[in-house]
């Protein structure tokens, strides 16, 4: 809107004459449009000289139905641009809606009658892949043996008690870590299980966890401990049908030998991989109800800190400085993928006030993560809340980027940085030594 | 945030008590319109009486048939020139919400029966208007509380009860007048606060922070103002009512709207085209008083710095100006 020359805002008389100001009754009617057009113009005239009377009139205005006072200084061409601009927005978040709500109801289904599933990452640029790799490398190396341990248990539970199928398969779902199968679809589970098991066979398992240890170049170290996981699933059903009890366990040490393996190679193939776009695992990872108590951790190739509750479907930016962990709610996953492409279109901008996160290391509900300017945040509930840590050892600090991030145990740990420095901990962060 | 000193508290029960007084003159005066009662308005309200008062529900309120037909004559006599026609007389009459007029003035008259149907119809709208209008909830309390006695009528004063509701003519809505009263009200106690406190701190601090007496504005040229002055004159009044509630009292573009209830974009094209216009016409005048078109251009893109400032002088200045009450009276009598 163009505004009038100021010297017109100072020549604006601001005082009514000695005339009397006209009553409540009159201004009332002049609102309320019931005046005679002499009246109507002897109270124009007075109001537009009379400031209280002016104020009296918009006070006594009616309540508004509608609250738009706000906006409403706005010139009317700039708002009348603002208008398509939403209701393209509403119709992009309704398409999005119904697109995701389809794509839910079809996954539902898959997984209730077939065996084949996908793994979808989120988008992840080479440059952060590249980034992480040492991260998820260094994290997931205490990791490995659990799979492992898996197999210990899976192999004397099925020594003690080879025939009793229905007792032990519930055992083999807790001891497969945090996947839960609603009793519905481990029927179907079971038996598609004997039906491929005999199909199976080592190359197959090191080949999926290699390709599934690929796909995930930039997710950290619970991405990875969970696909061997798959595989002890996927195998214990297939012993139950053919009785092998030795056979599959070499094939599973195999299997997270070849994780290892796979993981040396993750950052090169993710180099040359699409940096957008969700990538699938291959079909023969068995796909398990995603309901997890202990969320992913990934770092974003802007660096923020981002973690999915869906095994990787969605993820949400984690701001460590608010008391909550500021992570948008799960329930509004869709919502958060859609502004997560949203962010993406944006120029890279540096989450939680500057700090950049280099490595995040998780053990079940025990996060920490690392960036610039020596910050390390500490999160026992999973993101919830978080402390700032600053590591030091009689006088000195821990100066630098941090780069790296290991903990073996929720208390004991290293940490790499980008001057060189090696900081250790055996007490959970309370107190740190730091490595000639 | 209100200090008082002894001398302030008197200077305000003086004012209280004055205020009353005002309010009882002014009942008086109300009582016995100073304009006589025409002939014409006399016969149109003898004409539409039994449909007015039928229209009116006098009979529920308890008002008489005699004491209404006076209120339509008063308020016919108050309000059109003494050189209207009987029709014209009529016309007005019809337009008059004769149910809440008869409803105030039975209020006013002491009918219980009336206080009933008007504390059910207007209570809550009373406080739901207050709480607006003061937009915090104890100040929304106390403002519509002494209305509340101000329309109940407490002031007895030779036997009678003096009510707000007696100044009710019926021209707008019942519930828009009390909004109203309540917005003069509460603009009036705004004032005299104000005033007060910016007393109270000329007193402890004036003479150590004695601010510089404000120079006049420079203008540069005198040709601009009068100018101006021309330009603002030749505007219909409500061109000026717009430009003056949007730059000088802040008000948003809806807001003016509603004011003039009209829509809107009327009031946003109304502003585009008043600073094209006025730009346009201020460089006609100037130029006509020999100024060159340059120099007329550079005269008005002056930067007057020190407007806001003065924006805010002149209304602290206008806030110690009589409130409407007292204002009243000074015309009256």
């Amino acid at each position: 809107m163009q505004h009038v020359p100021k010297i017109v805002l100072k020549r604006l008389p601001r005082k009514a004459g000695a005339e009397s100001h006209p009553d409540a009754n009159l201004l009332t009617a002049f609102t309320e449009r019931v005046l005679g057009e002499s009246e109507r113009a002897r109270v124009m005239d007075h109001l537009s000289r009379c400031g209280d009377c002016r104020e009296v009139v918009a006070f006594a205005l009616p309540a508004m139905e509608v609250v738009a006072v706000t906006t409403s200084t706005e010139s009317a061409g700039s708002r009348w641009l603002s208008w398509p601009i939403l209701r393209w927005g509403v119709v992009a978040a309704g398409i999005l809606l119904v697109a995701s709500v389809g794509v839910l109801q079809y996954r539902h289904r898959q997984q209730n009658t077939a065996v084949v599933s996908k793994v979808v990452l989120p988008e992840q640029t080479s440059g952060s892949a590249t980034r992480n790799r040492s991260s998820s490398v260094a994290a997931s190396e205490p990791q490995a043996p659990l799979p492992q341990s898996d197999a210990g248990k899976q192999r004397q539970s099925e020594k003690k008690a080879p025939l009793h199928v229905p007792n032990t398969l519930p055992s083999i779902q807790s001891s497969a870590g945090n996947a839960v199968l609603p009793p519905s679809s481990s029927r179907a589970f079971s038996s598609a299980g004997s039906g491929i098991g005999g199909s199976v066979s080592g190359s197959n398992f090191g080949q999926a966890a290699k390709s599934s240890a690929a796909a995930l170049p930039g997710t950290p170290s619970p991405a990875i401990p969970q696909s061997s996981q798959m595989a002890a699933v996927q195998s214990a059903p297939a012993q139950f049908a053919e009785n092998q009890s030795d056979q599959p366990v070499q094939e599973r040490s195999l299997a997270s030998a070849d994780v290892v393996k796979a993981k040396d190679l993750a950052g090169a193939q993710a180099a040359s991989a699409e940096p957008s776009g969700p990538v699938t695992a291959p079909s023969n990872a068995l796909a398990l109800p995603t309901v997890q108590t202990s969320p992913r951790w990934a770092i974003s190739a802007n660096g923020s800190l981002q973690r999915s509750f869906d095994a990787g479907k969605t993820w949400e930016d984690v701001n460590v400085s608010s008391p909550f962990g500021g992570g948008v709610k799960q329930q509004d996953a869709y919502k958060t993928e859609w502004a997560q492409k949203k962010t993406f279109k944006k120029p890279m901008s540096q989450p939680d006030g500057g700090v950049v996160f280099r490595a995040v290391a998780a053990i079940d509900a025990d996060v920490w993560a690392g960036g610039s300017g020596s910050m390390l945040y500490h999160s026992r509930d999973s993101g919830l809340h978080w402390t700032r840590v600053l590591p030091s050892e009689a006088g000195a600090v821990l100066t630098g980027d941090i780069v790296g991030l290991e903990f073996s145990d929720p208390v004991s740990g290293r940490i790499v940085t980008s001057a060189g420095e090696v900081w250790t901990t055996a007490d959970a962060g309370q107190t740190w030594h730091k490595q000639p | 945030m209100l200090r008082t000193s002894p001398k302030l508290r008197l200077r305000a029960s003086n004012e209280l008590v004055a205020s009353r007084l005002v309010r009882v003159v002014i009942h008086f005066l109300r009582m016995n319109p100073r304009k006589p009662v025409t002939a014409a308005v006399q016969a149109a309200v003898t004409e539409l009486l039994a449909e007015l008062h039928a229209k009116s529900g006098c009979a529920q309120i308890g008002l008489e048939r005699d004491l209404f037909a006076r209120i339509l004559c008063e308020v016919a006599a108050k309000y059109l020139p003494s050189s209207a026609s009987q029709a014209e007389a009529r016309t007005f009459l019809m337009t008059l919400r004769v149910e809440e007029l008869a409803l105030a003035r039975a209020c006013a008259a002491g009918s219980d029966s009336a206080w009933e149907v008007f504390l059910i119809r207007y209570r809550e709208k009373l406080y739901q208007s207050a709480l607006r209008i003061a937009r915090e909830d104890s100040a929304a309390r106390d403002l519509a509380d002494s209305m509340y006695a101000e329309l109940y009528g407490t002031n007895t004063r030779a036997g009678e009860r003096v009510s707000k509701l007696a100044s009710f003519t019926g021209r707008g809505s019942l519930e828009g007048w009390l909004r109203t009263v309540l917005a003069q009200e509460f603009v009036n106690r705004y004032r005299r606060t104000k005033h007060l406190v910016s007393l109270d701190e000329e007193n402890e601090e004036g003479e150590r922070f004695a601010a510089p007496e404000p120079q006049p504005v420079p203008t540069g040229d005198s040709r601009l103002e009068s100018a101006t002055d021309a330009a603002l004159a030749a505007l219909p009044s409500e061109d000026r009512l717009v430009l003056a509630a949007y730059y000088l009292d802040g008000r948003t573009l809806a807001e003016i709207a509603r004011m003039l209830d009209v829509h809107e974009s009327t009031i946003s094209r109304k502003m585009d085209k008043l600073a094209k216009s006025l730009r346009k016409k201020i460089l006609a005048d100037m130029m006509k008083q020999g100024m060159a078109r340059r120099q007329a251009e550079e005269a008005l893109e002056v930067d007057v710095r020190d407007l806001q400032i003065n924006i805010r002088t002149s209304l602290a200045q206008e806030s110690g100006q009589p409130t409407f009450s007292e204002k009243k009276l000074e015309t009256r009598s």
